[in-house]
């Protein structure tokens, strides 16, 4: 049936069939030239080897502005700190989530004992089952055979007190990998937290509430995108006047990456979505360096290892540039690309598990070299199902190895400097700009004129690219590329062209499509989820429901549908009190959430609640 | 110098791999429960399509009810559930179950994604055919999908009305005629929806056919609605991607309608009148499709067949196409009957009414938000007039 015939150590295939059938394919490029998101390298950089002059960056080490070679110092191309991971080592925070609250109050507090002892800092993640994740409540007719499997079920603030129970959230840094009702859920933990009397200022971790990437990779959206990004903002606004220490978005590129674009995709669309919640603060009347300092970013760290840490590197040069000449955010520390990074799930395997433990231990030294602030390590069973205990620990300790053994940590960005890498960041960071420009096209910006902007940047210092010129409104411009299917289109097209690139064996994959030997055994255990634990969960939210007072829950869900629609609450709950302080936008929903929350509504009564304002969105056309 | 290459190192020859087949086989790529992995989907679309097949798309969300609805429907050779969130053994088996209750206990079901080696013995026995897990190639899964091709029977195994009109739609399609003893009815209306790609087509004809059950319903009245959606067909590896289908919400609509997606080259309608017949005369009394729309394939300016297939034409018109409507008084402006302005919410869309009014005499000029279901009820009160 084949129809051409790959010689897959090689590479080489000539077509069967077809147009061409018989001429050797000639023009093709060298595939062991191609970076796994298309990049064509050089067999060697140096001095020599670049048209126009040396990479931009070397300038800047070599010769002129000599201070902002220096990391700690702007644009932070070689890392946020002077001292790197001297100061602070990364935070080992892995992602972690089963089956009911118990069982992963149960991990939560074993990942916790892993990490005695030591000056590691050890974070906690939380992974959701994907009912929560969407929104609903377990007992829905859509959840069948999804509770608990995927992450951890919670439908109330009860489930929210038995999963972090025992857990010092107040000292160990907590966060909730949710998007869609990401609002919903960190009212649900804001509640919890009063009811354990523990103060909101002392709160750190991070909310995802990144929708934006949900529209163009993970698809757990509820609502319409522009309903969405105003969840967001609300969740920003408040935030920045009561959780001060708390990260209000993690800008994820993980999950972008994940669905198959490439690095440079990533790099590009993670930052515009970061700009994108910018230009929405702003526009609702914040300033910027009250709320730009808890933005906080998420990228995957995948196979090719040099583009990962200079997609790391550009990523923190763009995001300064960006929020100082573009925004005219003047704190520095609103100018800091601050990234949790995971090893890349799509990279493991099924066939030959062990190897994978060798993939994560590159894929989390690219990360480091590339300075990120917070690490998860996949687990050798990433294909087979959620880690078991074991898998866990060796993809924590693989950090720890990481940390403590292989001496990265003594000297920052150590690659600086080399040719090859400072061209590969600038590089990234001018295909970056070119989207984050081509992105901008599609808004429409009060105060830009096209005229004023000067060219590319080719040829020129990437510094005036017309990406870095200064821009204060709101241009909707992410919400009309999802409108158009632009990143969906973008990312899938990607993914195709990896995939097709693994079955003509351009690429190989160990233990998949070369050095198969052996595949039949399994040798590692897996983890299992029972039926179980819908049944219990359905039952504790049934009791829960009898319990409670109905009339509370019907009234907190009102004023949660009336703030959504633009007016004030018609009920006075009396559970909460913001003290005083500046105030919120007169719409945000967050107080009323927490309330529903503190009146034992259910995760799908508070979304529901706003969906029978803003509708709910089914998706768009790319695919 | 760092270049970027924008097209793979090898590319997967798009080729007709099943011209050697008793007919051009018909997926369904289904995404059960909340799971919304469809990275993979997405890939095995791709490749079926560069590989010759009419590949059918759920969306995601779907219950095991509505997917098996679906292959029922759209007479599929095969049913291909990627399963990625450990659902499997619960959803697996209840698909099976569905298709059985549904008249089709034939359509086999390949399952693949996240399954563990010891669930697959489980799933075999829960009557899933073949499993497949990550890793496997792309050829390999064109392989699977020849091999779930049969011959195709003039009936049906069992004798449910409507998986017996999917299968007599299919014979009509590959132009082997009706069925004897097939009854045939042309529809009470037909209504033919074109426009541009993207237009919002699909979108509009989910509103409508939802509107139009919901109305019935309400005023205790029978009669359903059926589709007809046509797609490019590839002329190259004769392939297609029928995704309109996935505007549709079937968890709800379950059976109230029926839905076919059908893959022409050009504007090539031949089959259609009989198609129609077929629909109209599939079920009776309250049962029976007494409307049918019918999606063009949405080639664009000067698609203009479909009008003398059907009773009234909605050409659909998007803002900032203004320009285009003040060029072109003839062609697609020409055949309508309705004027739909659709995406109402984007920018430009006074423009366009206005620049409309100057062509369209006595037609009346619909403003829609598709995705909101705004003016809906209008857009069906104007093609039922
Ligand atoms: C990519 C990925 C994501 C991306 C998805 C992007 C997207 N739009 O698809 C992102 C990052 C968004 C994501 C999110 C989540 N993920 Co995820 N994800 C993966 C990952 C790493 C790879 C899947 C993939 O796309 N591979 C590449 C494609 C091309 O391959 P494929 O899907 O396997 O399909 C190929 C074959 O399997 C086969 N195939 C597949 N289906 C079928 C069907 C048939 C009939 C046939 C013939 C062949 C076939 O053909 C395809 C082409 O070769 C897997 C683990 C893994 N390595 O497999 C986890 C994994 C599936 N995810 C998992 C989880 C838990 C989640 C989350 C719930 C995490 C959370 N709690 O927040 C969310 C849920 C997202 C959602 N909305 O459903 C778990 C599922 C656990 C389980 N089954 O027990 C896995 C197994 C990881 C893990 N061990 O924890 N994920
Ligand atoms: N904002 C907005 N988007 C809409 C509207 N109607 C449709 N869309 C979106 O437009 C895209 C295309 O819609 P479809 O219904 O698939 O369009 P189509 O005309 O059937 O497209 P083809 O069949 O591919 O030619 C989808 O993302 C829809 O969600 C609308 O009124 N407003
Ligand atoms: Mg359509």
């Amino acid at each position: 049936m084949s129809t051409s015939t790959p010689d897959r150590l090689s590479g080489v295939s000539t077509p069967a069939t077809g147009p061409d059938a018989g001429k050797p394919a000639t023009a093709r490029v060298d595939p062991n030239a191609v970076t796994i998101s298309g990049l064509v390298l050089d067999p060697s950089y140096g001095p020599n080897t670049i048209a126009g002059g040396p990479p931009e960056s070397l300038k800047h080490i070599d010769r002129d502005l000599g201070n902002n070679s220096q990391p700690g110092t702007f644009p932070y191309t070689r890392g946020l700190f002077p001292q790197g991971y001297r100061t602070r080592l990364w935070t080992m925070r892995q992602f972690a989530g089963f089956g009911s609250a118990d069982d992963t109050n149960k991990r939560f507090k074993y990942l916790l004992s892993q990490a005695k002892g030591t000056n590691a800092n050890t974070g906690l993640s939380t992974a959701f089952d994907l009912p929560t994740l969407m929104g609903r409540d377990s007992d829905d007719p859509l959840c069948v055979g999804e509770v608990g499997k995927c992450g951890v079920a919670i439908d109330t603030i009860e489930d929210m007190h038995r999963l972090y129970a025992d857990i010092p959230v107040g000292e160990v840094t907590v966060s909730q990998t949710i998007n869609g009702p990401a609002a919903v859920i960190w009212a649900m933990y804001l509640a919890h937290a009063m009811q354990r009397g523990i103060s909101w200022s002392t709160l750190g971790g991070t909310l995802q509430n990144d929708i934006l990437k949900e529209f163009h990779s993970q698809n757990e959206f509820i609502y319409p995108p522009e309903a969405s990004v105003k969840l967001v903002v609300d969740t920003i606004e408040f935030q920045s006047r009561h959780v001060p220490r708390w990260n209000s978005v993690s800008i994820s590129g993980y999950h972008i990456r994940e669905a198959g674009s490439t690095a440079t995709q990533e790099l590009a669309f993670t930052l515009r979505d970061g700009m994108e919640y910018v230009e929405a603060c702003m526009e609702r009347g914040l300033l910027i360096d009250d709320f730009a300092p808890r933005l906080s970013f998420f990228f995957n760290s995948h196979n090719e290892f040099f583009e990962e840490l200079c997609k790391l590197r550009a990523a923190r040069r763009i995001w300064a540039r960006v929020m100082r000449d573009r925004y005219g955010a003047k704190n520095e520390r609103s100018w800091f690309m601050k990234t949790h990074v995971q090893t890349a799930g799509c990279s493991l395997t099924e066939q030959q598990p062990l190897n994978n433990i060798v993939r994560v231990a590159y894929q989390a030294m690219a990360a480091v070299l590339g300075g990120c602030q917070s690490l998860h390590t996949d687990s050798m069973d990433e294909t087979l199902g959620l880690p078991t205990e074991q898998a866990v620990t060796v993809a924590l300790r693989t950090q720890q190895i990481l940390a403590h053994e292989t001496g990265v940590t003594r000297v920052v960005d150590p690659l600086g400097g080399s040719w090859f890498i400072e061209q590969l960041t600038d590089t990234m960071e001018r295909e970056a700009l070119n989207f984050i420009n081509e992105i901008d096209q599609m808004g429409t910006y009060a105060d830009w004129n096209a005229t004023r902007s000067r060219g590319d940047g080719a040829g020129d210092t990437l510094a005036n690219h017309p990406a870095y010129q200064s821009r204060r409104t709101f241009g909707k411009s992410v919400v009309s590329g999802i409108n158009k299917g632009y990143f969906r289109r973008k990312i899938a097209e990607a993914s195709y062209r990896f995939s097709e690139e693994c079955e003509a064996g351009d690429r190989i994959i160990v233990g998949v499509n070369a050095y198969a030997e052996g595949n039949e055994e399994r040798p590692i255990d897996i983890l299992k989820i029972g039926e179980q634990v819908e049944t219990e969960q359905c039952e504790r939210l049934a009791a829960f429901k009898k319990r409670r007072d109905a009339s509370q829950v019907a009234k907190a869900l009102d004023n949660i549908r009336d703030v959504s629609q633009g007016r004030p609450a018609r009920h006075a709950l009396g559970v909460l009190n913001l003290g005083p302080g500046p105030s919120l936008h007169a719409t945000n929903v967050m107080p009323a959430l927490v309330e529903g929350a503190l009146c034992n509504c259910t995760l799908g009564e508070m979304v529901q609640a706003m969906a029978d304002v803003y509708a709910r969105y089914s998706g768009g056309s790319e695919w | 110098m760092t270049t970027s290459l924008n097209v793979p190192t090898t590319e997967f020859e798009k080729t007709d791999r099943c011209a050697d087949l008793p007919h051009r086989p018909r997926v369904l790529l289904g995404k059960m429960g909340l799971d919304g992995h469809d990275r993979g989907v997405k890939v095995i679309a791709r490749a079926l399509r560069d590989s010759g097949v009419h590949v059918i798309y759920s969306g995601l969300w779907q219950t095991p009810r509505s997917l098996a609805v679906s292959a029922r429907d759209e007479d599929c050779d095969v049913v291909c559930a990627s399963m990625m969130s450990n659902s499997h053994l619960v959803l697996g088996p209840r698909l099976v179950n569905d298709l059985r209750d549904l008249g089709r206990p034939d359509i086999p079901v390949y399952m693949g994604g996240i399954l563990p080696q010891e669930d697959i013995p489980k799933l075999i026995e829960g009557g899933v055919s073949r499993c497949f897990t990550t890793g496997v190639g792309l050829l390999d899964i064109v392989e699977a999908v020849r091999g779930a091709v049969k011959p195709r029977p003039a009936s049906v195994a069992s004798s449910h009305a409507v998986a017996q009109l999917a299968r007599d739609i299919s014979q009509l399609h590959d132009a082997k005629g009706f069925r004897a003893g097939a009854k045939r009815r042309r529809p009470t209306r037909v209504v033919g929806i074109t426009g541009s790609p993207g237009a919002g087509k699909s979108t509009l004809v989910a509103q409508l056919a939802s509107e139009f059950t919901r109305r019935n319903k309400a005023e205790g009245r029978g009669g359903r609605c059926a589709v007809v959606a046509f797609d490019p067909m590839s002329p190259i590896t004769s392939g297609a991607l029928l995704g309109d289908r996935l505007r549709v919400d079937f968890n709800t609509m379950g059976d109230s309608i029926y839905y076919r997606s059908l893959a022409i080259s050009g504007e090539d309608y031949r089959a259609l009148p009989e198609i129609l017949e077929l629909i109209g005369g599939a079920c009776d009394g309250p049962d029976a499709f007494d409307l049918v729309f019918v999606e063009t394939v949405g080639a664009g300016q000067n698609e203009t067949r479909i009008r003398q297939h059907v009773d009234r034409t909605a050409v659909v018109l998007t803002p900032g196409m203004g320009d285009a409507v003040q060029m072109d008084k003839a062609g697609i402006l020409e055949i309508a009957d309705v004027f739909v302005c659709n995406k109402a919410d984007h920018p430009g869309e006074s423009d366009l009414v206005r620049d409309l009014r100057d062509v369209a005499g006595k037609r009346p000029i619909i403003e829609t938000i598709a995705t909101k279901g705004q003016g809906i009820e209008e857009l069906l009160a104007a093609v039922m007039g």
